[in-house]
C-alpha cells in the first residue's frame, strides 16, 4: 500500500484552483447569515412600563417580612428555657479539662525534651569524667648477674621408693596409717602443683623453697610410715 | 662452649631481663571493688588519697638470651579492666604446662582508696596488703600472705602459704591449711581454724573474742598479762602450757582430752579465748624483747 502510494503521480493544481475553492468557503458563511440577521431585525420591540422596575425593587425588599411573620410569631410562642448552672458548669469545666490537656501534654513534651537532654548530659560528662584511658604498655632491658641461672635438680630420683611402700600399706587397714596416708597423698599433689609452676614459670629460688619445704614434709610423713611397717 | 664448659662452679651467670610494665589508673566511687588473680606473683596492695585505683603491673622474663626471654615474656597474658563495679587484674600464662626456658616473675602495684573492697586470689607467690578499712578477702594457695593495720571485715583462706598479720581490727575469719599464722598487736573479733601449721596470736586491749579450731597445730598465746582475758582451753592429744599465776579451774582431764578455764576476777567484763585443738598444745608465752618478728 505504502510502495503504491509512492508510486502514484505526484500532481500539483493549478494556483487558481485554491482560490476558487477560498472563495467558495467565505460565500455560503455570508450567504446563510444573512436571512437569520433580517429575522432578528424584524422582530417587535417591547419596553416595559417604568414602574415594573420599581414594584420588583419593592417586592424583594417588602415581601421578605411579610413572609416571614408567622415564622417569628412561632419563634415569639416558644417557651424560653434556661440550662440549669449545672450545665454551664460541666461545659466550663470540660472547655478547662480540654485545654488543661492540651498544656499538660505540651508540659509533658517538654519535661521529657528536658529530661533527655538532662541524661545526654550527665552521661558525657560521666563518660568524660569516668572514661578510663587504654593501659600504657612499655618494655625494658636489663641486665642481672646471677649465680647460676639453670639448676639441675632432681626432684624425682625416690618416685619409685613409695611406690614399693604403698603395696606393703595397703594390706594394713590401721587408721594411724590411713592418716598418714592421706596426708602424704595431699603433698605429694603439692609437689605437683609446684612441679608445674617450675615448668610454667621456671626455676624461681622461690619456688625451689617452696618445693624443698613440701619434700621436707612428704620425707617426715614418708620416715613415719615406714616405722609403722 | 669450651668456656662454658669450663666454667667453675658458682661462677656468676649474665641474664638478659626483659620487663614488660602495664600502667592503668581506674577512676573509683563508693561501691567499686577489686579483684585481683594473680598467678606466681608479688601483689602489693597500699592506700592513697586520690579516689583512683592505680595499677603498675610488671611481668619480667629472665634469660641468657635477650630473643629467649622476649618470647617468654610474650606467653605471659594479662587483664587489666573495670566490669561494672568491679576492678579485675588477671595474670595468666599461654600454654602453662610447657616447659618455659626464662624465669617469670610478676609484680602489681596498686593503691587505692583505703575503703574500697578488695579480693585477691593468688596462686603461689606473695600479697602485701596495707591500710585498708573496709572489707578483705584473701585466698592464697602456696601464697604468703602479709597484712598490715587493716580493720574491718577479713575473710583469709590459704593452703600452704602462711599469713604474717600486725594491727588488725575486725571481724576476722581466717582458714588455714598447712600454713602458719602469725598475728601480734590485734583487736576484734576472730573465727580461726587450722590444720598442720603453728598459730602463734598477740592479742592487745581492743580484743572482743577469739575462737580457735586447730588440728594438728601448735597455738602459741603471746602477752605481757595474760589474765586480763578469760579462757577456755580444749586439748584433745595435747597440753596446756600455762603460767603459774594463770590458775586455771580444770573441768575434764582424761589421758585424752583435758579442759581448762580461767575468767579474770577483778574485772567485769571480759573478752573470752577458746581454743580448742586435736593433736597439739597451747602455750602461753611472754612478747618477746624484739617483739614477734618473723
Amino acid at each position: 500500500m505504502t510502495q503504491a502510494l509512492q508510486q502514484l503521480p505526484a500532481y500539483t493544481p493549478p494556483a487558481d484552483v485554491w482560490d476558487k475553492v477560498a472563495g467558495k468557503l467565505d460565500a455560503p458563511a455570508k450567504a446563510d447569515e444573512t436571512p437569520l440577521a433580517e429575522a432578528v431585525r424584524q422582530l417587535p420591540t417591547y419596553m416595559p412600563p417604568a414602574d415594573v422596575w420599581g414594584n420588583i425593587v419593592n417586592q424583594l425588599d417588602a415581601p421578605a417580612e411579610a413572609n416571614e411573620t408567622p415564622l417569628v410569631e412561632a419563634v415569639r410562642q416558644l417557651p424560653a428555657h434556661t440550662p440549669p448552672p449545672s450545665v454551664w458548669n460541666t461545659l466550663t469545666r470540660h472547655l478547662d479539662e480540654e485545654r488543661g490537656a492540651t498544656i499538660r501534654r505540651m508540659r509533658t513534651r517538654r519535661q521529657w525534651m528536658a529530661a533527655a537532654a538532662t541524661v545526654a548530659l550527665v552521661v558525657s560528662t560521666a563518660w568524660w569524667v569516668f572514661r578510663e584511658p587504654p593501659p600504657k604498655i612499655s618494655i625494658q632491658y636489663a641486665q642481672e648477674t646471677m649465680q647460676q641461672f639453670q639448676m639441675d635438680i632432681d626432684w624425682d630420683e625416690d618416685t619409685g621408693i613409695f611406690d614399693h611402700l604403698d603395696q606393703q600399706l595397703a594390706s594394713i587397714n590401721n587408721p594411724t596409717v590411713n592418716k598418714l596416708k592421706v596426708e602424704y597423698e595431699e603433698l605429694t599433689l603439692a609437689r605437683k602443683d609446684v612441679e608445674s609452676m617450675l615448668k610454667s614459670y621456671g626455676q624461681d629460688p622461690q619456688l625451689i623453697r617452696k618445693m624443698a619445704d613440701i619434700e621436707r614434709e612428704r620425707t617426715d610423713i614418708y620416715r613415719q610410715l615406714i616405722a609403722m611397717i | 662452649m669450651l668456656l662454658a664448659a669450663a666454667l667453675p662452679a658458682g661462677a656468676q651467670e649474665t641474664v638478659q631481663v626483659v620487663t614488660k610494665i602495664i600502667e592503668k589508673t581506674f577512676n573509683y566511687q563508693p561501691g567499686y571493688e577489686l579483684n585481683v588473680e594473680g598467678q606466681k606473683a608479688e601483689i602489693f596492695v597500699e592506700t592513697w588519697d586520690k579516689a583512683q585505683i592505680g595499677v603498675r603491673l610488671e611481668i619480667s622474663a629472665k634469660h641468657p638470651k635477650k630473643d629467649v626471654a622476649e618470647a617468654d615474656l610474650a606467653s605471659v597474658n594479662f587483664v587489666a579492666q573495670r566490669l561494672k563495679n568491679k576492678v579485675y587484674l588477671r595474670n595468666y600464662r599461654f600454654g602453662g604446662t610447657e616447659q618455659t626456658a626464662s624465669i617469670i616473675t610478676v609484680t602489681y602495684r596498686i593503691s587505692l582508696p583505703e575503703d574500697c573492697p578488695v579480693y585477691v586470689k593468688n596462686y603461689f607467690g606473695s600479697s602485701s596488703i596495707s591500710n585498708l578499712t573496709n572489707r578483705l578477702r584473701i585466698f592464697g594457695e602456696y601464697s604468703q600472705i602479709d597484712i598490715d593495720n587493716v580493720k574491718g571485715l577479713l575473710d583469709i583462706r590459704t593452703r600452704f602459704g602462711d599469713i604474717i598479720g600486725e594491727k588488725i581490727d575486725g571481724n576476722v575469719t581466717i582458714n588455714a591449711r598447712r600454713s602458719d599464722v602469725t598475728l601480734y598487736e590485734i583487736a576484734g573479733h576472730y573465727q580461726i581454724n587450722a590444720q598442720y601449721g603453728i598459730l602463734r596470736l598477740q592479742p592487745s586491749i581492743g580484743l572482743l573474742g577469739m575462737d580457735i579450731n586447730a588440728e594438728k597445730t601448735e597455738v602459741h598465746l603471746y602477752g605481757d598479762n595474760p589474765e586480763q582475758f578469760a579462757y577456755t582451753l580444749t586439748t584433745t592429744h595435747g597440753m596446756v602450757n600455762a603460767p603459774d599465776n594463770l590458775r586455771m579451774l580444770t573441768l575434764e582431764n582424761t589421758q585424752e582430752v583435758k579442759k581448762v578455764q580461767f575468767k579474770p576476777k577483778r574485772l567485769e567484763t571480759f573478752p573470752t579465748i577458746t581454743v580448742s585443738v586435736t593433736f597439739g598444745d597451747v602455750h602461753f608465752e611472754r612478747i618477746p624483747k624484739t617483739r614477734l618478728k618473723f
